[in-house]
């Protein structure tokens, strides 16, 4: 199949778009020759008198299966095949293809996939099983850059990472052994007892995850309000209204609040002390992805998952750094002079660029969290040479604007407070005054504050209240986790890692066990997670993985040989297997009802039957079919028997809106499945239907 | 646990044999009545009834298994 003449260095870079820059810029004359093998573009570049063929891989290209065709557990034994083999969507066999081809004329391998643990476990897979080899070259780069990855190739490695290696394969082990076994063992168990199989899948971090979720959901749902009160006045300074705060900001008892306003109404108070204290603001620390990931969401709505997404875009153009980093560091060994330089030619940052080349300030403002492999995200300056997509255009912006914010001054402002006495009751009225904006003028619209600017007045001073009264109010339920929230509790409590927490929450909307923006657990989510509490707790604890994860942490900072980590790990595995396996039945039947019950629990009413007039109109499944349809309640009734029926989706849940349909009158439901929401007609026939399939055709 | 006695408000199995209710309705009656003795104390006086009153007018604030327990409560205990 390979066309290309014989020996060449063969490069073996992550993605089509990583091989095309890296060969541009390896290239003496930046004119790479492009062919294509199998319809896979390969890059033929020259460099210091060698022939490099870089071809790209496509993410993973192999991926764990079992040795045996049992569906049973435990499953201890697997093996490394390519990925088209097992998944018949994988579109990755001409890749394969192509390495294996290419593999023959290559006396010599560069790795030039990113620089992670998944990069290091991609490139050592292609190397060892299409190209015959152990170990190879290294290339190690943060950017996408001509400067970065002429410095990757001048400087690179002898051999790959073994620590990233290590840790990278420990853990498709460990996550392979933890949800094939644990999805086996639950869905065997609940097929024992009902007979009926049903997939229940769970995994390492997927458990602690979604029993994160579920406890926050108790939390709501155990929620008992409990009333307080607030004493409001506003009290007139230099013929100004100003709100004046009580001392105790929250009474617990409305005696308490009664008598406050009891003691001052009517009175005059005095001012008794005026303070005035500088307080400052410095910048936020750069953006690492969990932060980067949590700000989109606040300013953009973006899901953790879609704001990776559009880092690795912004990436794969070397526009910023590479976005699978915890660090908030930013050494200055990153040029960023240069980089500043760069921006200044840019229009949106030129102002704010060349302010800072003109104060000469080069070092940015760091944060504490360190990363091995990458700093923290920051952009290469490169011009923009196209015009980016809006949701890329916002995610560069803010991630240009962060960067700037870290050069600029701390922001100062004025406190002011203003004590009043009245009838020994403490009132204050708190003012701030900004001096210097400092580095929020680089920031903005991402953040921004307000003033409020208290007059001069002297101690003594008598002070009128406007009025004085209490107000009761009652305290609020905790919030319903976002996936920005549910990320930042996943970051705390050290469950997955930087590049593995959206995919998780991803698999938790994709197997129905959350939904909603505001996250809740489903039904389905619910009784897994009730189960297992109860009979298997360690499944959706956070201990185990966050202990796996110290194994893992091990081994890449060579602590533990990976070998004897991966067989006692396999011991522990079998042995709790073996305790799951002695409860199976009482872990049956738990789930066994408690799904019957949530399904139970799903009969939903839409409303009066119209063909009979007389029963009513319900969500309900086959147990036959496991199918879910619109049944009339009549249908049972041997004087009715009204056999209305129409169809429904069978995934994701329904709810009733209690509207019905201009067209034919019938009941509106509300379809969810993950993030998408439909509100639909339940008649097949509707012609809202046909409009909707008109216009989408149109 | 004892297989014949359900929960009255979600046919649940009961938390045991001295419980009346599941776990989550016994564990929502408990945060209930510490709920009534916060009430209690905020408003120096205030009656039982007019306690579960409240929490079921109270939807989106009172949680949904404190609310269920209320109701049932409110209807038929007889305590």
């Amino acid at each position: 199949m390979s066309s290309i003449e014989a020996p060449y260095i063969l490069g073996i870079a992550e993605k089509p778009q990583a091989a095309r820059r890296i060969a541009y810029a390896l290239d003496e004359n930046n004119k790479p020759q492009n062919k294509r093998l199998k319809n896979i573009p390969i890059y033929i570049c020259k460099r210091d008198g060698k022939k490099i063929v870089i071809a790209p891989a496509v993410g993973h290209l192999f991926t764990l299966s079992s040795i045996g065709k049992t569906w049973n557990y435990p499953v201890l034994d697997y093996e490394w095949v390519p990925s088209h083999l097992v998944y018949k969507n994988a579109r990755t066999k001409n890749f394969t293809d192509v390495f294996k081809s290419l593999a023959k004329g290559a006396d010599d391998v560069i790795i030039m996939t990113d620089f992670d643990r998944e990069g290091e476990v991609i490139g050592y897979l292609i190397l060892k099983y299409l190209v015959g080899k152990n170990n190879a070259e290294r290339m190690k780069f943060s950017t996408l850059t001509r400067r970065d990855i002429i410095n990757a190739f001048d400087q690179r490695e002898k051999s790959l990472d073994m620590g990233f290696l290590n840790s990278g394969l420990i853990r498709h082990y460990i996550d392979w052994l933890y949800g094939i076994n644990y999805s086996r063992a639950l869905s065997l168990a609940f097929k024992r007892v009902s007979g009926r199989f049903k997939t229940i899948s769970i995994g390492r971090v997927q458990g602690p995850t979604l029993g994160s979720v579920v406890e926050h959901e108790n939390n709501i749902k155990f929620f008992v309000p409990i009333p307080y009160w607030t004493i409001k006045s506003e009290v007139i300074l230099n013929k100004e209204n100003f709100t004046a705060i009580y001392e105790e900001v929250k009474l617990k008892t409305q005696k308490e609040a009664i008598q406050v306003v009891k003691d001052c109404s009517g009175l005059t108070g005095k001012i008794s002390n005026v303070s005035e204290e500088p307080s400052f603001l410095y910048p936020f620390p750069p953006f690492n992805l969990g932060n980067l990931q949590r700000e989109t969401y606040n300013h953009f709505k973006f899901s953790p998952t879609k704001t990776l997404e559009i880092a690795e875009k912004l990436y794969l153009k070397a526009l910023i750094s590479y976005p699978r980093t915890d660090s908030q560091k930013l050494p200055m060994t990153l040029g960023h002079k240069s980089i500043l330089a760069k921006l200044s030619k840019q229009h949106n940052y030129n102002v704010f660029a060349n302010e800072i080349i003109a104060a000469k300030k080069y070092k940015p403002r760091e944060g504490k969290q360190t990363d091995a492999a990458h700093p923290a995200i920051h952009p290469t300056g490169k011009e923009l040479n196209e015009i980016l997509p809006p949701d890329e255009k916002k995610l560069y912006d803010l991630i240009v604007k962060r960067y700037l914010s870290l050069f600029g001054k701390r922001a100062e402002f004025l406190k002011r407070t203003i004590q009043i006495l009245v009838n020994k009751h403490k009132f204050e009225v708190r003012g701030s005054k900004i001096l210097d904006e400092g580095w929020i003028r680089y920031y903005k619209p991402y953040y921004s504050v307000s003033e409020y600017i208290l007059p001069d007045v002297e101690i003594g001073t008598e002070v009128i209240f406007k009025y004085i009264e209490s107000k009761e109010h009652l305290t609020f339920p905790p919030r319903r986790l976002n996936e920005s929230t549910l990320l930042q509790y996943m970051e705390v409590e050290k469950i997955g890692t930087k590049a593995t927490r959206a995919g998780i929450i991803q698999t938790l909307f994709d197997r129905g066990y959350i939904s909603g923006k505001e996250i809740m657990p489903t039904p389905l989510g619910i009784s897994v997670v009730n189960v297992l509490q109860e009979q298997y707790p360690i499944l959706v604890k956070s201990e185990m993985t966050r202990n796996l994860e110290q194994i893992m942490e091990d081994v890449q900072n060579e602590n533990k040989d990976i070998q004897g980590t991966i067989l006692s790990i396999k011991r522990e595995l079998k042995d709790l297997l073996e305790l799951f396996h002695q409860k199976e039945t009482e872990i049956g039947l738990a789930l066994y009802k408690n799904l019957q019950l949530s399904e139970k629990s799903d009969i939903i009413v839409l409303g009066e039957c119209q063909q009979c007039k007389k029963g009513e109109l319900r969500i309900i499944r086959s147990k036959k079919t496991r199918k879910r349809f619109v049944a009339c309640s009549s249908y049972f009734d041997k004087a009715i028997v009204c056999s209305v029926t129409f169809p429904v989706p069978n995934t994701g849940t329904i709810k009733s809106t209690k509207k019905t349909c201009i067209h034919d009158g019938l009941p509106i439901i509300e379809w969810q499945k993950g993030r998408r929401k439909i509100s639909m007609c339940i008649s097949p026939d509707c012609p809202s239907k046909k409009e909707v399939e008109k216009n989408e055709q149109k | 646990m004892n297989k014949n006695k359900q929960c009255p408000i979600c046919k649940k199995d009961i938390e045991n044999l001295q419980s009346q209710y599941c776990k989550n309705h016994s564990k929502a009656k408990k945060e209930l009545k510490k709920g009534y003795e916060a009430w209690l104390k905020a408003y120096g006086s205030f009656s039982w009834d007019d306690f579960l009153q409240k929490i079921l007018d109270l939807e989106g604030l009172a949680g949904d298994f404190v609310r269920e327990i209320a109701q049932h409560e409110f209807y038929f205990s007889n305590e």
